[in-house]
């Protein structure tokens, strides 16, 4: 029996911190943008996609679509040309310069044959910067949409990324390396070294986002954004970039966290969604605004889905997503009472 | 003098429905005006236009020489162009110190000493920010949030500094304390707008003074000369006739 | 007689119902399928005109559709039956659903919808023993009744067709009824939807009931004619399918559902064939799907419809002729209190924003409610017009404590807006007979089948006459919103006028207008006391207050500091000292 709850205790603290990197960026994305991003989830796919193919020493699709994405904010810009050409060509040579060294980036890990951990950090540079050209094509042309139009927009997003993840890697699954193979027996349980290796980035990247947050200007500067979104103005802080940064590090901590899945599951182009939504019904218990409590609500997810996947294993999906109406319920309560 | 603001023939309006309507003005560097009205009158259209935060539907904005039609407010900021807006837009999770060095946020790059120092010379002019430089904005009282306020417009090192109602929900005393700082920092030759419900109150700190009502500038000249004149009180009472006498005509 | 419009829709119509038997075999599936496709965009271009959405719309196909198989595969009982059985139980659980979720604001209903979605059809994979899980289950009974069986494709594809395109004259009648006005509110802020007597929870459950039931009978019928029923076709990549077919479309018309469901399905079919071609397999049109949607909202959001509007004949207009509602006729007894405020007082956290306010209106009055910035009269306005809930003290309206929301209209009390709160896109006459919703009764059922033709007609009657009242007969039929702002407001004060109110509560009438614009509206104004219309304005251009009330109550700073004629008001230190503010003491 106490194998079994130690088994479980494993199981649901390891899926719950690969939710809370999703569920983190979430409430990054929501607090700095007021957008509900169906599409999170595709940046897991993206990363583990781009980390197995750099494993393979294959150039990774996500190149060409992250070039494809810089070739497209050029033409969209194409406007700024007859108002400003000088600014413009900065902003165009600019681009063309981070395709390339991107480019350059990708030969060179791939020639050295960097070990896991440093195709982690090469994969996260191609995968993050497309968080950042996806706000700029979805957000950033109507900053006043209402949630509903932001909504249906990422779920065309997710669409579109998904059916890419398909066209580029097709619908077989790819085996992903761990960090380290092999695993612990603590006592009557079996825990793998990829569990330690979560835990441990799971919290480097935690404490990153706050050391951030708290310690540099710019860190604060999003934060303000998020809370005050006209007096960021007033203090002469971009919005739109805050809202692109905002974008850019969510994508990296999901893809950090599609990374660190990979190993347990192999990846797939469909793999992303699910755990996307899942950081959402973790997310909703702070109401996507507090990330202590959407870490809770991961910390449910996760261990209701090890329970269920041992009690009733068809039912998993079913379960955690019957528990995000409660969730939404009791969090509209409180919302309308802080109102009164 | 040389004229730092000019604005003409401005018209601002939300939609269809006008707030501004066709006023010109200017303000020498060096020199502090006032806008006096009632609510309604477009006295923070007028700021927010200037701000950058809401389209002219006609007319020009000039600052130093420079057309600052397509500019975005943080541009504006970067111009020296800052406000101390009416409901203060303060963060309210962070905390004072945060507040004066976001607004230094565009002067980052300067170095740590001097953003020392400027928080030094913030924390001279309104030393209760010093008393509470930890604290959480949202826990602050009225008249502390509105010097954060000032002093976060004040380390963006502002070439034109416009005051939005500062004194709106304060006490007096507390009012005082936040005008005395804006006595010091004209003495100091600061160049401010400030936008004031309170006449009397503005038209003592001001050198010179305009009086809007709906969207219409009714009345200017020296603050001595409008603080006599019955056009304040007229435009903030409503002593017009038009609406009455077009009752008799039908 | 029929209108132009009425003939062409008939003739689009008549194509549709025989392109079955013009299609190749192969073709006329795919033509089935577009049909329920379109059934059910159709129920989402409601929901979509009532600013509400729906991740999980497969979720209540796929209960309509094994709730019919199930029952008639295991019992043998003729489809039809279950059928029926099927979609009513889906829409119960619908309302259950709609109930729970539909009082969550803002960002938590798309999550909400997205949750049920992925549960429901989540249920039919897990749920092995019944539904045969993943793989699914086959001799699934045809339609039929009484033993007679539908199994002709064609015949079944009219039938399909039938359906979709009655729902779709169904909704085009509700979207000119009471009920549709209505719903059109809904997509705004309620503020507006209750001040005209709307139950804006009933009507959105209402709303959400009735897509869920086009979604149940589109999946039970296509159950029925593929004969096989597994998950897959429940998915949430459906729902998403569905919630394009409708954006492309667009929400201005059910029509559009159509439409979008046509586009889409086309584009699929089409898509599919090139990627074949290029030796490419999978779903990867949903490449150009998920762009095709990120495109339409950022630069059509109407969707397509309105292209096709363009070149369409006006629809009929529905009479108006003859006689409105009865008006109550006001009388001149100025001595009757008709509001009276004791004690008022509210406070927000540690700020008292109101305390002690206590005045009356009394019948006839043309009172004025002035203040300087932050004194309360937006708290105050929101306390009588029942958005807001006093902490101390009493409203009476007419001797009774003041009821909440939407039953303050019945009582005979309407208000204007201070942001116009007109619905754009539909006529002028049609945003003013909004005020009729509390006069009249016809639900949901007599919108869409027509049967409201009489009170219909009656409420337009009694827009009529309150636009010829307030001056703006001439521009009955344009779009409200494309009335200058000036208008616009005397558009909402007509509206509150059908609503027939002892009581008119006007909100910053005048925020934003032209002098002549102010002009009229005075004149207005001016017209309705003199027809002993009680006013309550509140207003911040001071000439236009002083040159029309009787009567001023003046606040400053959460209290009351005089009352009086605009003479007496104009003299008094008090007020003067509010407004001017007092100077400074630099001694102190």
């Amino acid at each position: 029996m106490t194998d079994t709850v130690l088994f479980l205790l494993v199981d649901g603290l390891t899926s719950g911190l690969v939710y809370a990197l999703l569920a983190l960026s979430l409430v990054l994305v929501f607090t700095v943008t007021r957008v509900v991003n169906i599409a999170q989830g595709e940046y897991v796919m993206l990363g583990a996609l781009t980390l197995a193919d750099l494993l393979q020493g294959r150039m990774p699709g996500t190149l060409y679509l992250l070039i494809g994405g810089l070739v497209l904010c050029v033409i969209l810009d194409a406007g700024r040309w007859r108002r400003d050409w000088r600014q413009a060509l900065l902003y165009a040579s600019g681009l063309v310069i981070a395709g390339v060294a991107a480019l350059a980036l990708t030969r060179g890990a791939l020639a050295l044959h960097l070990p896991v951990i440093g195709m982690m950090v090469v994969a996260l540079i191609l995968v993050a910067p497309l968080g950042a050209l996806i706000y700029r094509f979805t957000v950033h042309p109507i900053p006043n949409a209402t949630t509903i139009v932001f909504v249906i927009i990422s779920v065309g997003v997710s669409m579109s990324v998904q059916g890419l993840g398909l066209l580029i890697w097709g619908a077989n699954p790819y085996p992903v390396d761990p960090i380290a193979a092999g695993g612990v027996m603590m006592g009557p349980v079996f825990i793998p070294y990829q569990s330690f290796a979560i835990l441990i980035t799971a919290l480097l990247a935690m404490g990153g986002l706050y050391l951030f947050s708290e310690f540099t200007l710019v860190g604060k500067a999003l934060q303000a954004s998020a809370m005050n979104r006209l007096g960021a103005q007033f203090c002469g802080i971009p919005v739109n970039a805050a809202g692109a940064l905002a974008f850019l590090l969510a994508a990296a901590f999901s893809a950090v966290s599609g990374m660190l899945l990979a190993p347990l599951i192999t990846a797939n182009y469909e793999m992303g969604f699910m755990v996307g939504l899942k950081g959402f019904v973790g997310g909703a218990m702070g109401g996507l605004i507090d990330y202590p409590l959407s870490l809770v609500g991961v910390m449910i997810v996760g261990g209701l889905e090890s329970t269920s996947a041992y009690v009733a294993s068809a039912y998993r999906d079913v379960l955690v997503f019957s528990l995000l109406i409660p969730i939404l319920l009791w969090r509209n309560t409180r919302s309308r009472v802080e109102a009164r | 003098m040389t004229k730092l603001l000019e604005v003409a023939n401005l018209t601002v309006g939300y939609g269809e429905a006008i707030a501004i309507d066709d006023i010109s003005f200017s303000v020498a560097r060096g020199e502090f005006v006032t806008f006096i009205g009632p609510n309604g009158a477009g006295k923070t259209t007028l700021l927010n236009n200037l701000m950058g935060v809401l389209q002219q539907t006609s007319g020009t904005v000039t600052f130093a020489g420079e057309d600052l039609k397509m500019l975005k407010p943080e541009a504006r900021v970067a111009r020296g162009i800052v406000i101390v807006p009416e409901r203060r837009e303060l963060f309210p999770g962070l905390s004072v110190e945060d507040h004066l060095r976001l607004g230094a946020f565009l002067r980052r790059h300067q170095g740590r000493a001097k953003m020392a120092a400027a928080l030094e010379r913030i924390y001279a002019l309104l030393p209760k920010l010093k008393e509470r430089r930890k604290q959480l904005a949202g826990t602050l009282s009225g008249g502390e949030q509105q010097m954060v306020a000032v002093g976060r417009a004040l380390m963006a090192e502002p070439q034109l500094l416009m005051l939005d109602e500062p004194s709106t929900g304060l006490a007096p005393r507390i009012t005082e304390e936040i005008f005395e700082a804006i006595d010091r920092l004209k003495a100091a030759g600061m160049t401010g707008i400030l936008v004031e419900q309170n006449a009397n109150l503005a038209l003592s700190v001001a050198e010179r003074g305009f009086v809007l009502e709906v969207g219409n500038v009714v009345a200017s000249g020296e603050a001595e000369q409008l603080r006599q004149d019955p056009r304040v009180l007229a435009a903030y009472l409503g002593a017009g006739d038009r609406y009455r006498e077009a009752m008799t005509d039908t | 007689m029929m209108s132009a419009r009425a003939r062409l829709a008939l003739a689009a119509s008549a194509i549709l119902l025989v392109m079955p038997w013009l299609l190749p075999s192969f073709y006329v599936g795919i033509f089935a399928y577009a049909g329920i496709y379109a059934m059910v965009a159709v129920g989402l271009v409601l929901l979509l005109q009532a600013g509400q959405i729906s991740l999980g719309q497969g979720a209540f196909m796929g209960l309509g559709a094994y709730g019919s198989a199930l029952v008639a595969r295991a019992y043998g009982i003729d489809t039809l039956v279950t059928m029926v059985l099927s979609v009513s139980a889906t829409g119960l659980v619908a309302a259950l659903i709609g109930f729970i979720t539909l009082r969550l604001r803002g960002h938590y209903l798309p999550l909400a919808t997205l949750a049920y979605g992925i549960a429901l059809a989540g249920v039919f994979t897990a749920w092995h023993e019944v539904t045969g899980g993943a793989s699914g289950l086959d001799k699934i009974p045809p339609l039929s009744l009484f033993g007679f069986a539908l199994t002709d494709d064609r015949l079944y594809t009219q039938l399909i067709w039938i359906i979709t395109l009655l729902s779709v004259l169904g909704l085009s009648r509700l979207h000119t009824s009471r009920t549709g006005r209505a719903i059109a509110t809904l997509e705004g802020h309620d503020g507006l939807a209750q001040a005209f007597g709307v139950d804006t929870t009933m009507l959105r459950v209402k709303v959400f009931v009735f897509s869920a039931v086009l979604a149940a009978l589109a999946g039970a019928l296509y159950v029925h004619l593929l004969r096989f029923v597994s998950p897959s076709p429940f998915s949430l990549m459906t729902s998403f399918k569905l919630l394009i077919m409708a954006v492309v479309g667009g929400p201005m018309s059910a029509a559009g559902g159509v439409l979008g469901a046509l586009t889409l399905e086309s584009a699929q079919w089409t898509l599919q064939d090139i990627l074949a071609r290029w030796g490419l397999s999978g779903n990867l049109e949903v490449i150009v799907f998920g762009v095709i949607l990120v495109v339409m909202l950022l630069k059509w959001p109407q969707g397509l419809w309105p292209a096709v509007e363009r070149f369409l004949p006006k629809p009929r207009l529905r009479s108006r002729a003859g006689e409105g509602l009865s008006r109550t006729i006001l009388t001149e007894n100025r001595g009757e209190v008709l509001l009276r405020l004791e004690d008022i007082g509210i406070r927000f956290g540690g700020l008292q924003a109101l305390e002690g306010i206590g005045m009356e209106l009394k019948r006839g009055e043309f009172v004025g409610l002035i203040g300087p910035n932050g004194a309360g009269k937006t708290t105050l306005f929101s306390i009588i017009s029942g958005l807001q809930r006093q902490t101390t003290g009493r409203v009476t309206l007419f001797g009774v404590p003041l009821p909440t929301g939407y039953e303050i209209v019945r009582r005979g009390m309407a208000r204007t807006f201070q942001h116009v709160q007109l619905m754009p896109d539909l006529s002028v006459i049609e945003n003013v007979a909004l005020g009729a919703y509390c006069r009249t009764s016809a639900g949901f059922i007599r919108g869409l089948f027509a049967l409201d033709g009489e009170e219909n007609r009656q409420a337009l009657a009694s827009a009529r006459a309150a636009l010829e009242r307030v001056g703006l007969l001439a521009e009955a039929d344009l779009a409200a919103g494309s009335l200058p702002l000036g208008k616009q407001r005397i558009v909402e004060i007509a509206r509150a006028l059908v609503a027939d109110p002892q009581i008119l509560l006007l909100d910053e009438p005048a925020a934003g207008l032209r002098f002549s614009e102010k002009l009229t509206l005075v004149k207005i104004l001016r017209q309705l006391q003199a027809e002993h219309v009680t006013i309550l304005l509140v207003e911040h251009d001071m000439e236009l207050v002083m040159g029309c009330v009787e009567r001023l109550v003046v606040l400053d700073r959460g209290r009351i500091i005089a009352q009086g004629s605009p003479k007496d008001v104009q003299a008094n230190p008090a007020v003067i000292s509010a407004y001017l503010g007092g100077g400074r003491d630099k001694a102190a």
